[in-house]
């Protein structure tokens, strides 16, 4: 039994699917998009059932990907019961979307979350009335409180083995006449399959939806008709068609909502509006948005470097020790000695930076400060042709650019991901700006330091406004719903973070560990010397010692390596006994840009796809050639 | 001020002797009422399936900085709106 929950935005949706999810849920695509779902399987009495929980969305029109996808999901006819989550203090809209979903004739339970928010907000629900009117169930539940989900699950095995539909419920009499005529001229015409609805289809070809026009339209070569039936909505209601359906819904889902609930007292002074006051300040907030996320950040780094050097000190002397076990230095001690370092690797980005990373990005998201970054943000993304929302993504991506590739499934348009995922590899994460600091800050001066980053948010803002040229904005601007803060379910926040640690785990740690390996028996083979040799022209180009080369592989696989294999194949912590100043900006410079590291490859890989993998592994190259060229001609040119 | 366009708006069907203006012309915490929404019609849509529609009441709740964008509340829950997108909707002062 397939069981999907569907839902708008911030409705409670994960909350629940994550209440019953265990901990081998999975994060998946639909096939050939990147639009990501959930799929966890669950026993309730005795079905095997699987539960997706599809991405939040208004409305079932196709206008972006998320929704399209959804309700292709939802008509493949692979779904025995739709599980309609709303959010009880809004149901109003939610209705809107319910009323559509009804239209797909699917069974259906719909869950009234977030009841003790209704309550604050003075809205009593009569939910037997609701069910009466929608011909479905309608269970009341407070799903970060785990309440009411016994019996919402209950109720959707009942209806499952039933084969329970809602009711359809009608608009006004014009258009049901409009609606009933187009479904007899498409049954004229064997356009009706049995998946989709006829009724569902007639009404989203009145509403001149863009992918079921295509879809159909093949066959449907007389869109004359459809004009004309179109036309004729148009004429009497005076506003094209689309919005009349629309129009229609709102209206239907006012009638329902006044019918089954009363307002019996004033909404409570709403906290959120006490703390907006503040942090959303017209000039402050800016301030606290800066506080915020330093104080964030020095959390994070702080827990990390905790972590982190006694790990790796602990991993350094496991290395030594395998250096005793094997009674020369060889092929088994190398083989040994990769994979330790590669496991080491893992474990200096996973436990002490991605983790805390991750639970301190799903609590924001949670509590719902996010989309008020975004609001005060906004202007200043939209001047490199971004949405306010793209921020987040570009913040984290200095700590690391893994979490801030999978961050970029916040943005609803597959244009923005793609660009925002981009921009974010750019961004110096922890490990890049550990080499600023390490070479620049410490052999030249922090000033140079100071360069690489204004440097690094120019190319940035530059990068974005060339992608957006490329990628013309697909909207206006942004239309975005700023929820309640709300506090989050500590098992909600650690669920959500398990499941994107456990994708890198996975998916980057063992191609980690393998590349590391594969370095260390190229080593052993002595290919170091042909490795160095292959990159001569490019670290002749940019007037960097040979033995360079071989770090910039190192560089590949964690950031920090690069300065740590230099200092290992220069044979000196003293680099300027043998790096001139110029060239240490030259390298540190290019180490910054240049292609992002396997772990955020494997990320991008799975976010964006395998084109939009290498294009943004030769656009880093090149970008970070030019700008090295660019440091060692001006430091050529001062002479400094 | 702007004044707002004739263009597009049927006005014998409203009330006269009411003022017309611009989302983004008014001023903080005050009520109105959408009376059309000037815009393509991606906007209209996406405005339309989080249910804000023509003959809805919103109150702005305030300006972000800079020309940034306007928050607005509609049906008991918030939306941020582009300045760009605010200038698009024509609305009457109600309180």
């Amino acid at each position: 039994m397939k069981i999907a929950l569907a839902g708008q935005p911030n409705c409670g949706k994960s909350t629940i699917f994550n209440h019953i999810a265990g901990y081998k849920a999975i994060t998946a695509n639909f096939p050939g998009t990147t639009v990501k779902y959930t799929l966890t399987k669950i026993r309730i009495n005795e079905y095997d059932c699987e539960c997706i929980d599809l991405p939040g969305t208004y409305s079932l029109s196709s206008e972006d990907l998320a929704e399209l996808e959804t309700r292709e999901h939802l008509l493949s006819g692979e779904v025995d019961v739709i599980i309609n989550v709303v959010d009880a203090s809004l149901l109003c809209r939610s209705l809107e979307l319910t009323l559509q979903l009804l239209e797909l004739e699917v069974p259906m339970v719909l869950c009234l979350n977030m009841m003790d928010d209704a309550q604050r907000k003075g809205i009593q629900i009569d939910f037997k009335r609701l069910a009466e009117l929608l011909g479905i169930p309608v269970i009341p539940a407070i799903a970060v409180k785990g309440k009411g989900l016994k019996e919402l699950f209950k109720e959707v095995i009942r209806v499952y083995e039933n084969k329970r539909k809602g009711k359809i419920i009608k608009f006004s009499k014009d258009v049901e006449e409009i609606i009933e005529q187009m479904i007899s001229s498409l049954e004229e015409r064997s356009l009706i399959s049995k998946e989709v609805p006829a009724r569902f289809l007639a009404i989203k070809l009145l509403e001149d939806d863009p992918f079921i026009l295509k879809k159909i339209g093949k066959s449907f070569k007389d869109t004359s008709l459809l004009r004309s039936f179109q036309n004729k909505l148009a004429q009497v209601h005076g506003v094209p068609s689309d919005q009349v359906i629309s129009s229609e819904r709102h209206a239907l889902a006012m009638y329902l909502f006044e019918k089954v609930s009363v307002i019996i007292h004033p909404p409570q002074k709403d906290i959120s509006i006490i703390i907006d006051n503040i942090l959303m300040h017209k000039h402050f907030s800016y301030i606290f948005l800066i506080l915020f996320f330093y104080g964030f950040f020095n959390l994070i780094f702080g827990i990390g470097g905790y972590i982190e050097e006694p790990m790796m000190h602990i991993f350094e002397r496991w290395i030594e020790e395998s250096r005793n076990l094997f009674i020369n230095e060889n092929l088994f001690f190398h083989i040994c000695r990769g994979g330790l370092q590669g496991i080491a690797g893992g474990i200096a980005i996973v436990l002490p930076y991605l983790v805390p990373f991750l639970v301190g990005l799903s609590f924001l998201e949670d509590i719902g400060y996010l989309p008020r970054v975004a609001f005060l943000m906004d202007v200043f993304m939209h001047r490199i042709g971004l949405h306010g929302k793209s921020i987040i993504p570009l913040i984290l991506g200095y700590g690391c650019s893994v979490p801030a590739v999978m961050a970029t499934r916040i943005l609803e348009f597959p244009e923005h991901r793609f660009m925002v995922s981009i921009l974010a590899t750019i961004v110096p994460c922890a490990a890049r700006i550990t080499i600023i600091f390490g070479l620049v800050a410490y052999f030249i001066s922090p000033n140079a330091a100071l360069a690489i980053f204004v440097l690094n948010i120019l190319i940035i803002a530059l990068t974005g406004k060339v992608l957006s040229k490329i990628y013309p904005e697909t909207s206006l601007g942004l239309i975005l719903e700023i929820p309640a803060y709300r506090i989050p379910s500590l098992e909600n926040v650690l669920k959500k973070s398990w499941f994107r640690i456990r994708e890198f785990i996975i998916i980057a740690w063992p191609i980690l560990i393998g590349g590391s390996t594969l370095l260390a028996l190229m080593e052993y083979g002595g290919l170091e010397k042909s490795i160095n040799w292959f990159f001569s022209p490019l670290t002749h180009l940019l007037g960097l010692p040979a033995s360079t080369g071989m770090t910039l592989i190192f560089g590949l696989l964690r950031k920090e390596l690069a300065m740590i294999m230099l200092m290992q194949s220069l044979g000196t912590q003293q680099i300027l006994t043998v790096m001139t100043k110029a060239q240490i900006m030259v390298f540190t410079v290019f180490v910054t840009f240049y292609i992002p590291c396997l772990a955020t490859i494997v990320a991008l890989n799975r976010e964006i796809g395998k084109k939009g993998t290498l294009l943004a592994i030769l656009f880093t190259f090149f970008i970070a050639i030019i700008l090295a060229l660019g440091t060692r001609l001006l430091f050529f040119l001062f002479g400094l | 001020m702007r004044s707002v366009e004739k263009k597009g708006i049927d006005f014998d069907r409203i009330l006269k002797g009411k003022m017309f203006v611009y989302l983004d012309q008014v001023a903080e915490n005050k009520k109105v009422r959408i009376i059309d929404v000037q815009a393509g019609w991606g906007v209209r849509r996406r405005l339309g399936h989080m249910g804000i529609h023509p003959g809805d009441i919103v109150t702005i709740l305030r300006y972000g900085a800079f020309a940034g964008p306007v928050l607005i509340e509609v049906h008991g829950f918030q939306v941020a709106v582009g300045r760009n997108i605010a200038s698009r909707i024509i609305v009457e002062e109600i309180e």
